[in-house]
């Protein structure tokens, strides 16, 4: 493809293909998809083939490829939504749509079950889940992966994903007004040794660094703050990097309703088009190997934040005034995904040369699938152009009419006359083949640490404070501009120095309201290697039990799901998807938080050396959630020496998966578990405590355990602290102290309340896991006192601090 | 016509990029380094006098504060016996830097730049052999997907 050499545009120069597969054979139909990226399978080529054969001619080489990038993955989720011929440990069973079964079910479970007290607004169906904000706007939100582009070029690959999901929110109902950004990475360790990286994949530390910089400078140029984030390590991230990038926007109560009609004009808005990004969606469904850094050099695109941030003055403006009667944002598929999918129920005409390119020499069909960035569509009646044009030339911004909305139900591409495509809305959109899928989940069996832990455990401390997963992230978020808007609440960074780690962002977007809108995320990757149920319910209860500690009210939470997996023709990593859906469901369901939104990412695995690297399989959850008084939050630095320190939630054996067994190089087998109806009672508990100003400080304990939360409350207050582990509630399996000490059970906090508001705060608790485990001083060393009575952690804060920040001080 | 300005930090002031990149060179487990800094190239199509050349450098690509530029010239940080590399996108590929600054050119009410390029080039001082600095160009500086590079000595 990227060698393909290209003509100057000339009006007798433009070429409609026309390919031939009616008749074609299997090895023919197969050698289609494949010589042209089309990603689609042999089931997917014969289905088209009949479908042509019934119209007497075949298709052109525009209508083949926008049914592969309709059809595709990216777009059409067809694992998800498709049939799965599952077993599990033996056990089998025909799943018939995984995503409506969980995900979807859910968040109906949900709303039916609230009934007038029901906040959803619009989920799954628009381009970002809206629910309530306040009476005057709702909330919307997106989270994106954009894994594929940022391992071929990090910068503009990350550029392109911020650049890409705020568009969504933007183009959300009638537009929704972006408040913040967040963002959450994936890397292999960024100190692995050059010799170890192999060929056609660029060094870790190169795509951390870069994939950085794209979100900064795309972030900080929108004059949009990025509030909230996470990074994780794992060697099997090295050919494939996640980069998750999320928008929330607030879009105006009664701007949800949109609907093309017929007669109205297309309105492309934006960028100009140009070949970037050409099979954009089709190679996401592509496994990546050391060739894919020259056939697929088309998949990246360059992003240009000055561009999107006019296009989105003028729409915000445009919106306002009621120029418009739909909008949606050009991402996967380009022009024909946007005008196919707001044209579905209508039909749509399109003219292609009238859209604005970047140069000469693109064929139809690369002007129709160009994946440009900074484009959006908008649906404007005739009677509306003049204004709306007026609008953007005033704004410098370039819009163009290039077609317009029909009711014949088909979508029909033109250039200069001749017809580049004419295909059936109904085939376009319904007419993807479904067929099973075998997936296999075993339990498996991994090893445990043999030799006993010394007995003082202020090394390993240490230790875990500094690897990857727990350091401090600081490096990373101070690039970002977290305070644009002036709307943020409670930073990515608190306490005495504001460097300790929040556990969630809220930020108060209404000028003059104390309403606000708490932003959290969870992921508990190493917890899949033994069991992706368990991992999908912890990282359901990290992102809640963030959002909660900060003072969320769990019945204003809303959550989103980002799946990205292997390759789901493998039936083990499609074995984990249901394995982890399945855990969505029941979390989902029993703590009240809808699903809005979501996205999958597919098959992230890279071939090297007739071997395959498959990442692991990581969902990410997004939280959202709405706090009435965001004077009422709090942070998780300890704020006063004398203070009583709580510790809520039981502690149970669960080292498996573990940041502690990491260190130790083992996974071991006690995942974490969930006990999601006990938990929901504390957090509601918590919440209302917070509410009535009982709680000092109170942060989560997450990656290492109830050590490392402390140790992060003490030395981000600048105080230290004594505690007793004997005291914390545990289960009777607990018999260690790095088991207490390290376990990441799910579900706790550690919470510091005022002297002489104890009782007042443990009567809210009554018949819940709470107990008095210590107290804050002014000594600055964390001394946590053993299972024998004696101290087995004994550290100065400022050396634990230390360790925790220098490894990713760069 | 073209115009090449060059833009580079005060060589009395720290340039992050170049320290960053010492740190990234010593990754790679190469010796040597002593200084790096960058140098931020555009190439300005078009019929441009010396004085609205002028005003383009000092007033849009620089800041007078921190940093200095040449026009047509040798940037300050190239000495001799440093290694240059000099790193441009490859063809078709969209430079919404030259975008921008062609915009820019306009809105000064400068009328005859008709297009514009740009590039980074990287002064690289110390005992490094030519094998060491196109490795560190390949690794560290351009992305082959994208862009290509040059080395000279100067």
């Amino acid at each position: 493809m990227a060698k393909k050499t290209v003509k100057k545009k000339t009006e007798m120069n433009i070429k409609i293909e026309t390919v031939g597969i009616i008749g074609a054979a299997d090895d023919e139909l197969i050698e289609i998809s494949r010589s042209r990226l089309l990603s689609l399978n042999l089931l997917e080529m014969r289905k088209i083939a009949a479908h042509y054969k019934k119209k007497g001619r075949n298709p052109t080489d525009a209508e083949l490829e926008c049914l592969a990038q309709t059809w595709s993955e990216h777009c059409k989720h067809k694992v998800f939504n498709g049939i799965i011929d599952y077993s599990e440990n033996g056990k089998k069973e025909l799943i018939d749509n995984l995503f409506k079964l969980t995900i979807r079910k859910a968040t109906e479970t949900i709303r039916k079950k609230r009934g007038a007290k029901d906040w959803c607004v619009s989920v799954f169906e628009d381009n970002a889940g809206v629910v309530e904000f306040d009476d005057d706007w709702h909330f919307a939100f997106k989270v994106e992966t954009h894994n594929h582009p940022s391992a071929l070029d990090p910068y503009g690959g990350a550029n392109t994903g911020i650049g890409g999901v705020i568009r969504d929110p933007l183009g959300t109902g009638l537009g929704a007004t972006p408040i913040f950004n967040n963002n959450i990475f994936c890397f292999a360790p960024p100190d692995l040794p050059h010799d170890k990286v192999p060929k056609g994949i660029l060094h870790p530390k190169r795509i951390f660094k870069g994939v950085v910089a794209g979100v900064r400078d795309y972030g900080n140029r929108m004059g949009i703050p990025t509030i909230n984030g996470s990074l994780h390590f794992d060697m099997r991230y090295l050919g494939n990097p996640l980069v998750y990038c999320g928008t929330g926007g607030l879009i105006p109560v009664g701007k949800m309703e949109k609907q093309a009609r017929k007669g109205d004009l297309i309105v492309a808005v934006g960028g100009k088009t140009g070949r970037d990004g050409i099979h954009g969606a089709t190679f996401s469904s592509l496994e990546l190997d050391h060739e894919s850094e020259t056939t697929s050099s088309g998949a990246v695109q360059i992003g240009n934040p000055i561009v999107e941030k006019k296009a989105m003055d003028v729409i915000l403006q445009a919106r306002k005034l009621d120029l418009y009667d739909c909008i949606t944002d050009c991402g996967a598929g380009g022009f024909s995904s946007a005008v196919g999918e707001m044209g579905k129920d209508t039909g749509a005409e399109l003219q292609l040369e009238k859209a604005p390119l970047k140069y000469g020499g693109l064929a139809p069909w690369e002007i129709l699938l160009s994946e440009a960035q900074e484009r959006m569509v908008l649906s404007v009646p005739p009677k509306n152009l003049a204004k709306f044009m007026k609008l953007c030339e005033r704004e410098n911004v370039e819009a163009v009419v290039i077609g317009k909305f029909t009711d014949t139900k088909r979508f029909v591409v033109k250039y200069e006359g001749r017809m580049v495509a004419d295909l059936d809305m109904s085939f376009l959109h319904a007419g993807v083949p479904r067929y099973p899928r075998p997936a296999v989940w075993n339990t498996p069996k991994h090893s445990v640490p043999k030799v006993p832990a010394p007995a003082n455990l202020t090394a390993r401390l240490e230790k875990v404070l500094s690897i990857y997963n727990v350091a401090s992230k600081e490096w990373v978020a101070r690039q970002y501009d977290h305070e644009v808007q002036g709307a943020s609440v409670l930073k990515p960074f608190v306490g005495a120095d504001n460097d300790g780690p929040s556990d969630a962002a809220v930020i108060a977007p209404v000028l003059g309201s104390p309403r606000a809108i708490v932003v959290s995320n969870g992921i508990a990757i190493r917890y899949g290697d033994i069991d992706p149920y368990w991992m999908a319910a912890s990282a359901i209860d990290e992102a809640v039990r963030n959002a909660v500690a900060v003072g969320a009210d769990i019945d204003r939470i809303a959550i989103l799901d980002n799946f990205c997996w292997g390759n789901p023709d493998k039936p083990d990593r499609l074995g984990d998807l249901v394995r982890a859906s399945r855990a969505c469901f029941d979390v989902a369901v029993t703590y009240g938080t809808p699903f809005i939104s979501g996205k999958d990412s597919f098959y992230n695995e890279f071939a090297v050396e007739g071997d395959t690297i498959a990442i692991p399989s990581t969902l990410l959850i997004s939280a959202a959630g709405i706090i009435t008084d965001a004077r009422k939050v709090v942070s998780m630095d300890f704020k006063s020496a004398g203070n009583l320190v709580y510790a809520l939630g039981v502690t149970y054996d669960e080292l498996g998966g573990s940041q502690y067994y990491q260190t130790l190089g083992h996974i071991g087998n006690d995942v974490p578990k969930l006990n999601a109806r006990e938990a929901k009672k504390m957090y509601k508990a918590l919440g209302a405590a917070i509410k009535k100003g009982l709680v000092r400080a109170c942060h989560d304990a997450s990656d290492g355990g109830l050590a490392v939360a402390l140790a992060e409350c003490a030395f981000a207050g600048a105080l230290g602290a004594r505690i007793d582990a004997r005291l914390l509630p545990r289960d009777k399996n607990v018999k260690t102290d790095e088991s207490l000490l390290f376990s990441e059970s799910n579900s706790r906090f550690i919470v510091e309340v005022e002297a002489g508001k104890e009782d007042e705060f443990a009567a809210r608790f009554k018949g819940l896991p709470c107990a008095k485990i210590g107290e804050v001083t002014d000594k600055k060393r964390l001394v946590v006192v053993g299972l024998k009575g004696k101290p087995v952690v004994d550290a100065d804060i400022r050396k634990l601090k230390a360790a925790w920040q220098s490894t990713l001080a760069w | 016509m073209t115009t090449r300005i060059e833009v580079y930090i005060r060589e009395d002031l720290v340039d992050a990029a170049g320290e960053g990149l010492i740190k990234d060179i010593e990754d790679l487990n190469v010796k040597g380094a002593k200084s790096v800094r960058f140098v931020r190239v555009t190439e300005i199509e078009g019929g441009i006098s010396k004085g609205e050349a002028r005003r383009i450098a000092s007033e849009l690509l620089s800041d007078p504060v921190s940093q200095r530029h040449v026009i047509g010239e040798v940037s300050g940080p190239v000495v001799d016996g440093a290694w240059v590399i000099e790193v441009k996108f490859n063809k078709g590929v969209t430079d919404t830097v030259a975008d921008t600054t062609l915009k820019g050119i306009a809105d000064m009410g400068i009328a005859g730049a008709t297009g514009a390029k740009t590039s980074t080039k990287v002064v690289l001082r110390g005992k490094i052999s030519k094998s060491d600095v196109e490795n560190i160009a390949r690794r560290l500086l351009a992305n082959s997907v994208i862009q290509s590079f040059s080395i000279a000595k100067s």
